[in-house]
């Protein structure tokens, strides 16, 4: 481990829509844990957000002003949204739908999800206060119209994906507004040169993690799971192809009976075709630890969305050993398996299936990936280099 | 198979694993196993479409989830095939350009189609869960009643009546009770090596249409879905329990039509429904003659002993077992 020493030169603060250890996000999760890790080094690091808890309805669910969550400063502020607002709706189908729409609209969508006038307040007359304003992610008002105070200090990490929104002439003049953009990883930097046009907006930076100590038996006394089977976790929806990895491992099951079940884990709706609930198992929400058990016991992961911008569960997933099946079309988690080396891609059914029974036949085969998949992540993606890059990134002299 | 890829130094070779997975799949795929048979074979799990219109609510919904279930993914790589043999090659190019003409031309429908579809399909499966949610509860709520009618039949009453229910009856591989059945019976019957089939009154997903709202009359909308001549033997108990007199008339003329030649209907009323307050309709000759107008034969009314009654010289309603036989061909 780095160091640890208290800089007054550096004191970050995290401009995010929610935070809390409650709220359930990949962006939200990388401020809090990026967060923790400062100030576990002995950093000062101070979140900014909104009270809301579930970005469904933004309903301020937290208390106004300051608390401290796990060393971290966090202050608290209102969260105004007009999502009930039925022309909000309009302009929402219209991106999300790839039509192009005009900036003012676009400016109504930034301001219409989730805003907060004294969030804005607060950062015009205390943003000089801190050294390094850093936003996250980009979709939201919040990144918006906050990084816009102070942009000779601001950051942004985009998080970004390749999806109509991340295409708006508005949210491309706020990535090149800012002093630097950090993204999660190779892919996303590619994804956004892609989109901006501009090759070199900003270093990698991404998000450490732990050597995980994930209890293959806990798992098994507890869900009665046998045999090999194939893990996800994560939100469940539509966004993250979800119904198309239950549609591919329906069909799998059905061409090799027996060979393994499927195991879903994470918050959301998901629906399983009555003929295929022996072979498709839903755990539902479970803790941390759970998750990691999870991990432990999988045979193969696989993370069939291809709206990434670092997926945690990957990463997460090869500290285990566990060698993983991706989707081809997703920029940053094709990156990861190509680094890495921890898995295979697919882009249709027949080469997952095929991808699948390479992994489930040859077991030396899944091993070794799985422990290069570990490896890159702990090489890659462990706390000592994030923070290291991190710093080097925000341009903070290093002790 | 020995993998011609490496494994060596910090990580794997990961473009010649993904090279290794592109040869097996155009392999398979060569072979057959990808083929749009298996496609067309998947989305269409039920071979035929039935008509639903005349079954209970309960059962034309479990019909429509079911076939949403398996059916809601459209797509537009249909079967590329044709049996004429010289011009073979030719037509199949021309109908393939136009699948793939289809595909672009209605692909962003197509996948329009299939997510409403889907969350159709969605729909129908949570509307399904709650009937039969409710049709659980209903059947607690069965059990509890025959637990409550045991509590009015005395032990002498449970052995004479199923003595008299088994010896009418005489012998069935396979009996369907219908509605509220005292446990007893029930394990008399199976006592005997008989298949007791129990069809429960059901909840509002079970109406027939047209039938008075307060009438449970799911052993009914069941009985219409039997097939004709395929019930050995029916036990219905305690009729004014459950149904109303015209449901009576409607009961025994279901029954006999899902009774094969020669099979058999048994009606048990006990004695605390044989006589008031129990409905007039429950008494033997009223049930004569339901079986009568149904079309039985042989109808037989065997009544239980009479037990006076408490503190005076008359004698309380004695229940019976009512048996018929549906015509021999």
């Amino acid at each position: 481990m780095m160091p640890v020493r208290s800089s007054p030169s550096f004191h970050p603060a995290f401009i995010v829509p929610r935070y809390g250890e409650q709220v359930v996000g990949g962006a939200e999760d990388l401020a809090r844990r990026t967060a923790e890790e400062l100030a576990r080094r002995g950093y000062p690091a101070t979140a900014l957000t909104t009270q809301a808890l579930d970005h469904h309805t933004w309903r301020n669910h937290y208390p106004p002003g300051a608390c401290r969550i796990n060393g971290v400063e966090v202050i608290r502020f209102p969260a105004h949204t007009c999502l009930s607002d039925s022309s909000l709706h309009r302009v929402l189908e219209a991106i999300s739908s790839g039509q192009r729409v005009s900036e003012a609209d676009q400016l109504r969508w930034l301001e219409g999800v989730v805003t907060s006038p004294e969030l804005f307040e607060y950062i015009h007359i205390h943003g000089r206060d801190y050294t390094h304003l850093i936003f996250l992610p980009y979709l939201f008002g919040t990144t918006y119209f906050g990084s816009a105070i102070h942009p000779e200090r601001s950051y942004i990490i985009p998080c970004l994906h390749d999806e109509p929104y991340a295409h708006q002439e508005l949210i491309g003049k706020m990535l090149t507004g800012v002093k630097s953009l950090l993204f999660n990883s190779e892919g996303e930097r590619g994804l956004a040169a892609r989109l901006i046009g501009i090759e070199d907006l900003g270093p990698v930076v991404g998000m450490g993690f732990y050597p995980s100590h994930g209890d293959r038996s806990a798992f098994q006394d507890r869900t009665a799971i046998r045999g090999d089977f194939v893990l996800y976790a994560g939100r469940r929806e539509e966004g993250k192809n979800t119904p198309l990895l239950i549609d591919h491992f329906r069909r799998f099951a059905i061409e090799n009976p027996g060979m393994a079940s499927l195991v879903l884990m994470g918050a959301g709706e998901v629906s399983i075709p009555p003929d295929s609930s022996q072979e498709i198992i839903d755990l539902g929400r479970v803790t941390e630890r759970h998750k990691s058990d999870g991990y432990a016991a999988a045979t193969v992961f696989c993370q069939p969305s291809v709206n990434e911008s670092l997926s945690i569960v990957l990463l997460e997933s090869w500290l285990s050993g566990v060698p993983a099946l991706v989707h081809g079309d997703c920029e940053v988690t094709r990156e990861h398996v190509r680094a890495g080396g921890g898995g295979l891609t697919f882009s249709n059914y027949p080469e997952f299936a095929e991808a699948l029974l390479m992994i489930l036949e040859d077991g030396e085969l899944a091993r070794s990936m799985g422990e290069a998949g570990r490896r890159y992540v702990t090489r890659e993606y462990n706390w000592d280099s994030v923070i290291k890059r991190l710093l080097a990134a925000l341009e903070v002299t290093q002790p | 198979m020995e993998p011609d890829f490496e494994i060596e130094g910090n990580g794997i070779d990961t473009s010649a694993l993904q090279q290794e997975l592109a040869r097996r799949v155009e392999e398979r795929r060569k072979s057959g196993v990808y083929s749009h048979d298996v496609e067309a074979a998947l989305a269409e799990r039920l071979p035929e479409e039935l008509d639903a219109s005349n079954l209970a609510p309960a059962s034309a919904l479990d019909y429509a989830a079911t076939r949403a279930q398996t059916s809601w993914e459209v797509t537009t790589a249909y079967q590329v095939e044709t049996d004429k043999s010289f011009p073979r090659p030719l037509i199949i190019l021309a109908k393939r350009l136009a699948r793939f003409w289809a595909r672009i031309a209605v692909g962003p429908i197509q996948r329009e189609q299939t997510a409403f579809n889907r969350n159709v399909a969605t729909g129908l499966e949570a509307l399904k869960r709650q009937a039969i949610g409710e049709r659980a509860k209903a059947l607690a709520c069965e059990e509890d009643l025959a637990e409550l009618a045991g509590a009015m039949i005395d032990d002498e009453e449970t052995g004479l009546m199923a003595d008299a229910l088994l010896e009418s009856l005489g012998t069935v591989g396979t009996l369907m009770a219908i509605g509220p059945c005292p446990r007893y019976l029930l394990e008399s019957l199976g006592a005997t090596g008989c298949d007791v089939y129990r069809v429960s009154p059901g909840t509002a997903w079970d109406e027939v249409e047209g039938a008075p709202a307060a009438t449970r009359t799911g052993p009914l909308a069941f009985l219409s879905q039997v097939t004709e001549e395929s019930v050995e033997a029916v036990l219905v108990c305690d009729l004014s329990f459950w149904l109303k007199p015209e449901t009576v008339i409607r009961l025994t003329r279901r029954a006999y039509l899902a009774l094969r030649p020669g099979g058999r209907i048994a009606i048990v009323v006990h004695s605390f429904a044989s006589g008031a307050p129990a409905p007039a309709w429950c008494a033997a000759p009223v049930i004569t003659k339901a079986l009568d107008m149904a079309g039985f034969t042989e109808i037989s009314i065997r009544q239980l002993p009479a037990e006076p009654k408490d503190g005076s010289s008359g004698t309380s309603p004695s229940g019976y077992v009512a048996v018929a036989n549906k015509r021999q061909r």
